[in-house]
């Protein structure tokens, strides 16, 4: 039998390859969030200053709502066959889970490059000061989202309500980390380089719920994988 | 226990429990009004307990998860989803009075600086995920299964709900009740303990109730049909 | 020698179903057994109970020596071919891509793929994906599966559905690699006629009771 990582690195390959051929998340969960991106600022109308304020909360905020959705895309583990198999394999239930979870990881580290830029361009926020800080938090709330709409896709598998379930699981559950994200973003701007200790504690923040995450994933791997028989 | 037959334990514990809610209203609504807030404080008495009893409720849901995980019984899965539908009715009531009680004297029905009633609005929608999830799993031991795994992650929020207004300085007082003594008039302490227990027993009550007919449920399914009964060999086809 | 297949009043219900009455099954190693019976029998709840899929609500049982519904079976479930009603192919992925994918969590080398898919005579669609194959490629695909490694217990649900006359004698060839290595074959089928001469016992699963 396989170890932890090699298996992770395979599920993760698979999934990627997977996603490479139907592209479900670069050519449907992509423009969706580029629309509602441009939404709101129609909504708003012409008050440059106020679209100009609201742009990098909307990035977190589109970026929450439409990047979970990546989770719960088509993957091998929607296939009842396929997902007996894998199950066959002796595949370590918690690898498949950190398997599927870095594979998420990268397509929405991937989406939110693409959000950020757009974001940019629209909404003309004001300037980044502090930018070693704001990577951080962006690398970290796509962890601490991967891992937890990883949990919730595996937990809502099967069901046939999920595509509505898992949206209001995962939402609350990840608005901590909405919460910090645009509070670092907020004190990496300009006005604010002189309250670098306000910056870390959010930063921890998003470190401990990514934490939690990844120890509930990891735990309720193999429990998880008793309810598919 | 018969079906529809309450138990002598029961009738007791309902009748001190009308017994005590009366005396808490009529503390409640007897005790001077407060110095600032006047007879808007008095919804305290509602509002507190109820939030109380939330992370009452979801801690014993957490406990009744691990139950269910160390044991593999369905009743700890039965108090897991009882004391969580409870949980998510005073979790509500918090909120709404809450609401009312901050209007008059904040200005604001909600008020999203405020990490209590924030944090707070997050926990209720958890656990109405929580609820939903059990609903949409295709049969008690997968519910069981999902939810209790939810069932202990989301408690984590119980505290962080509590000690957020001392983590934040916001609108929302902190505690009134602490180690060091009650910042409240003697009286208003007093009708707010009883409160307290009231409530604590309206949700003893409720959750005895709830499990009572969730064990009726569970008893329901047990005479099952075999499934290939329903399938035979076709009739022949008639020469049309 | 221990049976590498033993079930005691083994039973499976759902909530609103029972699907299989309580059955007590032995299976030797090295012998073929096959399981027929018509629809809604419980064939295919058998087979997942064979394969440590699905734990039984009732009774107790071992296979290949782990105490179903126990975390015993995950160290065995390595040892167990299963080829289920539905073929388990990834529908965007090519078939060659499938399979590596299972060689490779097994610790398998990618170079017995393509001379499974040959030996099935998909050798030529290699490249082609699962969606876009026939119901037959698809089941000739998920048989070759099984070739690119050996189990002990080898489980095929209605293993000849949807294969062509030429193709059915994949599934001889597969039952009797297993005999060969000493492993137990299972096969379920509606079909008690085109069972194939290696089945050394048949038994009848009628509503969830078996004969």
């Amino acid at each position: 039998m396989t170890g932890f990582w090699f298996q992770a690195r395979v599920i993760a390959r698979n999934e990627l390859l997977v996603e490479r051929r139907g592209g479900e998340t670069f050519s449907l969960v992509l423009p969706f969030a580029l629309a509602a991106l441009i939404m709101i600022p129609l909504a708003i109308g012409v008050d440059q200053p106020t679209i100009s304020r609201l742009g990098l909360p909307a990035f977190w905020v589109v970026t929450l709502l439409f990047g979970m959705q990546i989770a719960w895309r088509q993957t091998t583990a929607t296939d009842h066959a396929v997902r007996d198999q894998i199950r066959l394999s002796g595949l370590d239930p918690a690898a498949g889970f950190a398997g599927r979870a870095m594979a998420n990881l990268i397509l929405l580290v991937g989406f939110m490059g693409v959000s950020l830029v757009l974001t940019l361009l629209l909404y003309t926020p004001p300037a980044i000061d502090n930018w070693p800080a704001f990577t951080a938090a962006l690398v970290l709330f796509a962890i601490g989202l991967s891992v937890i709409s990883t949990l919730i896709a595996d937990l809502t598998l099967g069901l046939s309500a999920r595509a509505g379930l898992a949206p209001l699981l995962v939402a609350p559950l990840a608005l901590p980390l909405l919460f910090a994200g645009s509070r670092v973003a907020e004190l990496a701007g300009e006005a604010a380089i002189s309250r670098p200790g306000g910056i870390l504690a959010w930063l921890l923040v998003l470190v401990l719920v990514d934490l939690i995450g990844v120890i509930a994933g990891v735990l309720s791997a193999r429990p998880l994988e008793e309810t598919l028989g | 226990m018969k079906t529809g037959h309450v138990s002598m334990t029961l009738k007791v514990l309902y009748a001190i429990t009308a017994l005590v809610v009366i005396a808490g209203a009529v503390l409640a609504l007897s005790t001077p009004p407060e110095a600032v807030q006047r007879t808007y404080a008095r919804i305290l008495h509602i509002h507190v307990p109820s939030a109380w009893l939330a992370f009452l409720a979801f801690g014993v849901t957490a406990f009744g998860s691990v139950m269910w995980r160390l044991r593999r019984r369905l009743a700890w899965d039965r108090l897991a989803a009882s004391s969580a539908e409870i949980g998510v009715l005073f979790t509500g009531l918090a909120i709404v009075t809450g609401a009312i009680w901050g209007r008059p004297v904040w200005g604001v029905f909600f008020d999203w600086g405020d990490a209590r009633m924030a944090s707070t609005a997050v926990m209720f929608l958890v656990y109405l995920g929580y609820l939903a999830l059990r609903r949409y799993s295709p049969s008690p031991e997968a519910a069981a299964n999902r939810a209790s795994i939810l069932g202990i992650v989301a408690v984590i929020q119980v505290p962080l709900v509590y000690f957020s207004v001392n983590l934040f300085r916001t609108l929302h007082q902190t505690q009134s009740i602490r180690p060091d003594g009650a910042t409240m008039d003697r009286s208003m302490v007093a009708a707010l303990l009883v409160n307290l227990a009231a409530f604590t027993l309206l949700y003893v009550s409720f959750l005895a109730a709830r499990m009572i007919v969730a064990r009726e449920e569970a008893r329901l399914v047990a005479a099952r049909p075999v499934a290939g009964a329903a399938v035979i060999s076709p009739p022949g086809l008639s020469d049309a | 020698m221990e049976p590498l297949v033993s079930l005691r009043n083994v039973a499976l219900s759902t909530p609103s179903f029972s699907i299989l009455q309580p059955i007590t099954l032995t299976i030797e190693a090295g012998s073929a057994i096959a399981i027929v019976g018509p629809n809604g029998a419980g064939k295919s709840t058998l087979l997942r109970v064979l394969a440590t899929l699905a734990p039984p609500t009732e009774g107790d049982g071992e296979v290949l020596g782990a105490k179903l519904g126990s975390r015993e079976v995950l160290g065995v479930r390595h040892r167990i071919g299963l080829a289920g009603h539905l073929p388990a192919l990834s529908a965007g992925l090519t078939l060659g891509e499938n399979l590596s994918f299972y060689a490779r969590l097994a610790g398998i080398s990618e170079d017995r793929v393509e001379p499974a898919l040959e030996s099935v005579g998909l050798g030529g669609a290699r490249q082609r994906r699962a969606i876009d194959c026939s119901a037959g490629m698809r089941k000739r695909a998920d048989l070759a599966r099984l070739l690119v490694d050996c189990a002990d217990l080898l489980l095929l649900d209605e293993p000849t559905d949807t294969l062509d006359r030429s193709a059915r004698p994949i599934v001889d060839q597969l039952i009797l690699r297993t005999l060969s290595k000493g492993g137990t074959a299972v096969v379920v089928s509606h079909d008690r006629e085109n069972l194939g001469d290696d089945i050394h016992r048949v038994y009848a699963l009628e509503n969830g009771t078996l004969a």
